[in-house]
């Protein structure tokens, strides 16, 4: 089997890829509307949409940087994932239930909509989808980087293929994730992200079991490896400390709850009492998954440490490394198309959102109304943003790149989660509070990581934006005099 | 206007913790150090010299943090359906929440002391419970949202309630 490696891995990667585009042409006689290509025409099941909200969740810094960073930092950033269910519990409280309600009832087809909608202002809208479109830049360049990465890693090391560059690579792997997002939009998303979650969770188990065989007396032996050479690493707050932990602990726990890309699935179930079914459906498929984050990271600083193995170029080879020495080559297949399932599963989402953005809610916060022919602009928006992002991940250094990356989460959760969770639970919530949230979060979020502001005891600067915005936005809130609300909407925050 | 009032004094609170921990005086490699012979791979050092100025402080801002998520599960419960079973989950949530985070600290400070650990399902204690044992916490709060969804988040009335909103929303469109 060994000496069939090379094919399997491609055969394993080509039929994923073939499966994403049979989806894209499956979905494309089934998008019919805007809504249809936005939020798959708020129709889909439980299933579909637990799994779309896990996969769409963990993205390739999941899985590939997941690792990496346990390889680099030790423990510290498993703070970022053990929150994962009170992260999920906390947004399905705050935010599934009123956001698909307010949805059905204006007909919204954007997380922009809802907070027009809530705030009844077309500047809150306008800077939603501007902090939106910033975020998904970054995030969408890093997506794209990381999925040529992978790519070159499994072709170049083929006879075939040696010698492949970065660029070939990521326009290859761009144009399936364009080709289905452009021709089936959400509705080819989800039903990806559907198989994407399957083949993470399958990934994720598969390889915590191989992982627990690296070293005879298994996790174990490898944490008394690490525990040996540098206690740190191993013990609860890594070596990143204690204050840095508990920052990503708050911005990654709490912050789930602002991510567009997730609670905009929260506006798709047919049915509000899927909501009961879903959130376990999320947190089980994404605990699954995130155990290959956790378990690689762990055995491969164990390797290094140990003598076990050389040490790697870089953090981020932590996974195709462990895969390439210690998998077998069936279950190195499933993993690195899981690897291309964790990181387009997030990027069509971000192409949807980031769509979303161009066409409907900037336009429509400018002009007071929508542009014509959206279904027609959608697709050409999706491809437009893809390239640009494209254009990004290519030009871009490493420090562009890490920075829009960080940009992305901390952006989306200091400047929506205050606005979206928060005031979707609190009728005292502004207007003019949400607005100063927004700006702020970003001029402090951005601030800090362009100009390297530095921060101590490792603390994020996400974290320190979050804070700032969060606190802004209820004193605020709480300044001005409350204002009556539309009535539909003073209704459904009643329920 | 309550609830609003809590939730800034936690963030406060929460602030100037972070603030105090901050203004702490920061030692060589408080947030890891990177050995010259592996690249790529930070260490820890001297958890008790780096942990122990910031630990107070760490400790308190992790428990407003937990009060600040039951905080906002209250807020998203209407008052009217939050009964004495929802209080009851959610105490039970922050006081396992607690525990565990007591936990962690009491452990990871043994060590410290003692140089001595044991391990849980491949982890070192005080490493398992952050791992095993802050996820697992959480599920208390999956599980009120799951079997409490009928009687905290949506009742069949306040279903029926917003049908009707649906059904008004339909027809005042269908006459303008």
């Amino acid at each position: 089997m060994e000496a069939w490696r090379e094919e399997i891995l491609l055969g394993s990667v080509f039929t994923y890829m073939a499966l994403c585009v049979g989806i894209g042409i499956w979905a494309v006689g089934r998008t019919k509307s805007v809504g249809d290509f936005l939020v798959a025409g708020r129709n889909l099941g439980p299933l579909i949409v637990g799994m779309a909200v896990f996969s769409s969740t963990l993205s390739g810094f999941g899985f590939v940087g997941g690792p990496g960073l346990v390889y680099s930092l030790g423990l510290s950033s498993v703070w970022m994932i053990n929150i994962s269910a009170l992260g999920y519990a906390l947004g399905f409280f705050l935010v599934a239930k009123r956001i698909r309600m307010l949805a059905e009832l204006r007909d919204t087809v954007s997380l922009p909509d809802i907070v027009a909608a809530r705030y009844s202002s077309e500047t809150a809208r306008l800077l939603t989808g501007i902090a939106i479109l910033l975020g998904v830049l970054g995030y969408l360049a890093t997506q794209i980087l990381a999925m040529a990465t992978v790519l070159q890693s499994i072709l170049g090391g083929t006879e075939l293929f040696a010698g492949i560059g970065l660029i070939t690579c990521a326009a290859l792997s761009s144009a399936v994730l364009i080709f289905y997002s452009v021709t089936g939009g959400m509705i080819a998303g989800v039903y990806t992200d559907l198989v994407q979650g399957l083949v993470m969770i399958a990934a994720g188990v598969l390889v915590v079991f191989t992982a627990a065989t690296v070293f005879d007396g298994g996790f174990t032996e490898a944490s008394s490896i690490l525990l040996a050479d540098d206690p740190e690493s191993i013990m609860p707050y890594g070596t990143l400390g204690m204050l840095g932990c508990l920052a990503w602990f708050f911005l990654f726990g709490l912050g789930l709850a602002g991510q567009p890309h997730l609670v905009t699935k929260m506006m798709m179930n047919r049915r509000l009492t899927d909501n009961r079914v879903i959130l376990p459906l999320a947190i089980g498929g994404y605990a699954m998954a995130a155990l290959l984050w956790v378990s690689v990271g762990v055995v491969m600083r164990a390797a290094v440490v140990g003598g076990v193995e050389a040490p790697l170029g870089a953090p981020d080879d932590a996974a195709p490394a462990f895969l390439n020495l210690f998998a077998h080559p069936l279950l190195a297949g499933v993993v690195f198309a899981g690897l291309f399932a964790a990181i387009m599963s997030t990027g069509d989402s971000f192409l949807n959102i980031g769509a979303a953005a161009i066409i409907h809610d900037i336009p429509k916060a400018i002009r007071g109304r929508p542009i014509g022919n959206e279904l027609y602009w959608a697709r050409w928006a999706t491809i437009a943003l893809a390239l640009v992002a494209f254009g990004v991940a290519l030009l871009a250094n490493d420090r562009l790149v890490a920075l829009l990356g960080a940009f992305g989460w901390g952006t989306f959760a200091a400047a929506i989660f205050p606005v979206v969770a928060i005031g979707l639970n609190w009728k005292r919530a502004s207007a003019r509070a949400a607005i100063a949230a927004i700006s702020v979060s970003l001029i402090v979020n951005f601030g800090i990581e362009l100009f390297r502001l530095p921060t101590p005891y490792g603390v994020n600067g996400g974290y320190l934006a979050f804070l700032c915005s969060l606190i802004l936005f209820v004193g605020l809130s709480l300044a001005e005099r409350p204002k009556p609300l539309p009535k539909d909407v003073d209704a459904v925050m009643d329920l | 206007m309550r609830s609003g009032l809590l939730v800034l004094a936690l963030l406060l609170g929460i602030a100037g913790l972070l603030a105090m921990a901050l203004l702490t005086p920061e030692i060589a490699g408080s947030a890891g150090a990177g050995p010259p012979e592996i690249a790529g791979m930070r260490i820890g050092g001297d958890g008790a010299a780096r942990w122990e100025p910031i630990a107070f402080a760490g400790f308190l801002l992790q428990c407003l943090t937990i009060g600040f998520v039951g905080l906002l599960v209250v807020m998203s419960v209407p008052r009217r359906l939050r009964s004495k079973g929802f209080w009851a989950g959610l105490l039970l949530y922050a006081g396992l929440a607690l525990f565990v985070w007591i936990q962690i600290n009491t452990s990871y400070r043994h060590y410290l002391q003692s140089s001595e650990t044991s391990f849980f399902l491949g982890f070192p204690t005080p490493s398992a419970w952050m791992i095993y044992g802050v996820w697992s916490s959480a599920l208390i709060l999956v599980g009120l949202y799951v079997f409490g969804f009928r009687r905290f988040v949506l009742t069949r009335e306040d279903e029926a309630r917003f049908e009707a909103l649906l059904a008004e929303r339909r027809r005042t469109r269908g006459g303008m």
